[in-house]
């Protein structure tokens, strides 16, 4: 199989990141629900993932960016995973009320 | 980084033990003392051994001396949180504490954006349970608002290093350096990806706009830790990379202008400067205020940084220290009151100081020092930032800086006044001085803030005026 | 090349759901389909051992943790009904944004190709990579395992004791 990823359309993947990027970070600004901002923030790193991809084959690094994504699923995994643990900690405490929703950002 | 190595890995092996010894109930907080007395004293070493050293990004005289700030703040919350902590699960909380030390290590001794992000994350979910380590329903409030801006912050990092990646190659702060020298004269991308960097770091640092997690998560956290939070994590996983990213970015046009994300940067400064101090006036709680009066003193950090002149960052760099001890001794005095009248309301009582005279007067000696009053530590680092925004000619931030300063003291005599001056009333009659242990580590850092106030010309030949000339 | 194409909008799509689910259950199904997706990039584009590790740990684990906490939480039926309204101008707002990175995004992709050798050399293997050049972001890797289990230690094994 031939790559279908080519350095000639690193453009259109950076777009691509952007697009992904961009949905991710309006989920985390616009939403006030736990579960939803953990999401966002998956969406978000995979776009940088499919930047890191793209730029990997473009410059023919690939091990070296196949390392980084690797660290960062693993980095990944351990903050949502905490943060799932700080939502399940919420509900218990609050019982009844809806333990995803954040109750005003103000100072 | 593997040099400085052992800054983090013992750390984290005595985190793995103490985590063992979880129902002894001395055992935890004797072996977290002793790493980081052990830690504190090869810091000093390795700092004087390289001072005078070249400029060098990563494993440098800068590094060495966070690392003894990193090392003094950690052993002076361990030492207290041995009295102070109430809690039957004593390894788990020395273990944490030991945890996020050695990611606060790895911050400072990184030599690699991505490293530097990694340890970021080690930071912020040791901060997490730092933070909801108590199960009250405010923590874990003050956790989640945490997780939730700094979870923005590390999608903002990643992004600029997937940027950074695509036109450098590399995620060294080496090879950022050599892009940017190559590159001068075309700023617009390397200016996209540090501004990136910057807005991320702003957040972690808890700057104006994004600071609503810092009242909370000091508020609720208990006071060793708000200690530990205030004094030391916010300054390394905000400010200290908030510093290299303003060091880069005033090499990238170098001598033809100032940065114009530099200059945005400072903006930000100045305006969480004037928000927290006049946030602090109406603050009825003394973790509170001390919370916005951090929000206050960040902003003179990065004003000064963003400025990256070398007295601008000789001043943002002392501050740094000098903030690190005197919000730590005021977070312990914070301690010390809660502990014994269990409140921290300021209205509440009058006349603290007959009841407790030792708590009373290290509080006094922070508040002044905060205030950046003559014979003090905090004096000095004010009058460097000040005077370099006057020398390059932003004399209307450095007027508005003065007058911030004016506006901390009015909120500490407020608070003097409130809680520790006057006769005692009637509700605080059976209050008596906390014990030795807590008092200890108050006037160990009393004692350096007024030593280094005092015999500041001595400080300014051997550590600030080498510092400055080899940034010149 | 076009089925390419196709790929990267499939997970634009899928991306879009998942943020705009009602269900929670149905925005962890979403996701781990993002994670597959790109797996199938990666896998394509000689990348695979980052494509095992995102399909095993993405696509697998983590949609496993938000399953389990959907059903712990037993919120699963419907979540924040009153911000979904904000997640319908989500589409036609991300069209206009791309429209606008489409148009102004040249000069921007101008900007940045000026990259030059990388500082990797392409011989070296992944494991290489990791263990001489990134062995301090395995050494954070470490520590983060540590936060996380004392984590899961502190916040839910043990009980609160003031």
């Amino acid at each position: 199989m031939n790559s279908l990823l080519t350095p000639e359309n690193l453009q259109f993947n950076y777009f691509a990141a952007i697009m992904m990027f961009f949905i991710g970070l309006y989920t985390m600004t616009a939403s006030r629900n736990l579960i939803r901002l953990l999401i966002g923030l998956e969406i978000t790193s995979k776009g940088v993932m499919l930047a890191f991809v793209s730029v990997g084959s473009a410059l023919g690094a690939m091990s070296f960016v196949q390392a980084l994504i690797i660290i960062m699923i693993g980095v990944e995994a351990v903050v949502v995973a905490t943060g799932l643990i700080l939502i399940i900690r919420a509900y218990k405490q609050r019982g009844n009320v809806d333990p995803t929703k954040l109750s005003g950002l103000k100072g | 980084m593997l040099l400085n190595g052992i800054f983090v890995i013992i750390p984290v092996i005595g985190a793995v033990i103490c985590a063992f010894l979880n129902k002894q109930k001395q055992a935890p907080g004797l072996l977290a003392n002793i790493i980081l007395l052990f830690g504190f004293l090869i810091s000093l070493h390795i700092f004087f051994m390289s001072l005078g050293q070249e400029w060098f990004f990563g494993e440098d005289v800068l590094s060495a001396f966070m690392l003894i700030m990193i090392y003094m703040v950690a052993l002076a919350v361990a030492f207290f949180a041995v009295f102070a902590a109430s809690t039957k699960r004593r390894g788990s909380y020395f273990a944490i504490l030991l945890v996020i030390t050695a990611g606060m290590a790895g911050v400072v001794c990184s030599q690699d954006l991505f490293t530097l992000y990694v340890f970021l994350e080690v930071v912020a979910v040791a901060s997490f349970v730092l933070i909801a380590f108590y199960n009250r329903e405010k923590s874990t409030e003050g956790a989640i608002r945490y997780f939730y801006l700094s979870s923005i912050a590390s999608a903002f990092i990643l992004f600029a290093i997937s940027l950074l990646l695509l036109y450098t190659g590399d995620t060294t702060y080496e090879g950022l350096v050599k892009t940017i020298l190559q590159t001068q004269g075309n700023s617009a991308p390397l200016n996209i990806i540090l501004g990136t960097l910057a807005v991320a770091l702003m957040i972690k640092t808890g700057l104006f706009p994004f600071h609503s997690w810092t009242p909370d998560a000091y508020e609720s956290a208990s006071s060793p830790i708000s200690a530990l939070l205030a004094g030391i994590v916010t300054k390394v996983a905000g400010t200290y990379a908030l510093v290299l990213v303003c060091m880069l970015l005033s090499i990238v046009n170098f001598g033809i202008e100032h940065n114009t994300v530099g200059k945005a940067i400072m903006w930000f400064g100045l305006g969480s400067i004037v928000f927290g101090a006049l946030a602090a006036q109406e603050q009825k709680d003394f973790k509170r205020m001390l919370a916005y009066s951090s929000i206050s003193q960040m902003g003179y950090i990065t004003i000064a940084a963003a400025l990256a002149t070398p007295l601008a960052m000789a001043g943002a760099l002392f501050h740094i220290f000098n903030h690190a001890t005197f919000k730590t001794l005021l977070f312990f005095c914070a301690g010390n009151v809660k502990k014994a009248t269990g409140t921290t309301a300021i209205n509440e009582m009058r006349g603290l100081q007959e009841k407790m005279p030792y708590t009373s007067a290290t509080a006094t000696i922070g508040m002044l020092a905060t205030a950046g009053l003559p014979p003090f530590s905090g004096f000095w680092s004010k009058l460097f930032i000040i005077a370099a925004l006057w020398q390059a000619g932003f004399i209307g931030m450095s007027v508005t800086a003065l007058f911030a300063s004016v506006l901390t003291l009015a909120y500490f005599l407020k608070l003097q006044r409130g809680m520790f001056f006057g006769s005692a009333s009637k509700n605080i009659a059976n209050v008596k001085e906390q014990g030795m242990g807590f008092l200890i580590p108050c006037f160990a850092l009393a004692f350096i803030i007024i030593a280094v106030g005092i015999y500041f010309p001595f400080i300014y030949n051997n550590f600030l005026s080498p510092f400055i000339k080899v940034l010149q | 090349m076009t089925l390419h194409f196709f790929l990267v909008i499939c997970m634009i799509i899928c991306a879009l759901a998942a943020v705009m689910a009602k269900r929670m259950i149905h925005s962890a199904i979403f996701l781990a389909l993002v994670s597959v997706l790109l797996a199938t990039i990666m896998f394509s584009a000689y990348a695979p051992w980052a494509g095992v590790f995102e399909l095993s740990v993405c696509a697998g684990l983590i949609t496993v943790l938000f399953a389990s906490t959907a059903s712990m939480i037993g919120r699963g039926e419907s979540y924040a009904k009153r911000e979904r309204k904000k997640f319908l101008f989500l589409p036609p707002v991300l069209i206009v944004f791309g429209v606008l990175v489409w148009l102004f995004g040249g000069q921007i992709t101008q900007v940045f190709q000026i990259s030059q050798t990388p500082a990797v050399p392409a011989f070296m293997t992944v494991g290489d990579v990791m263990w001489n050049l990134r062995l301090p972001d395995l050494l954070g890797q470490l520590c983060l395992f540590v936060a996380g289990v004392m984590a899961v230690r502190v916040i839910l094994g043990e009980g609160s004791d003031e």
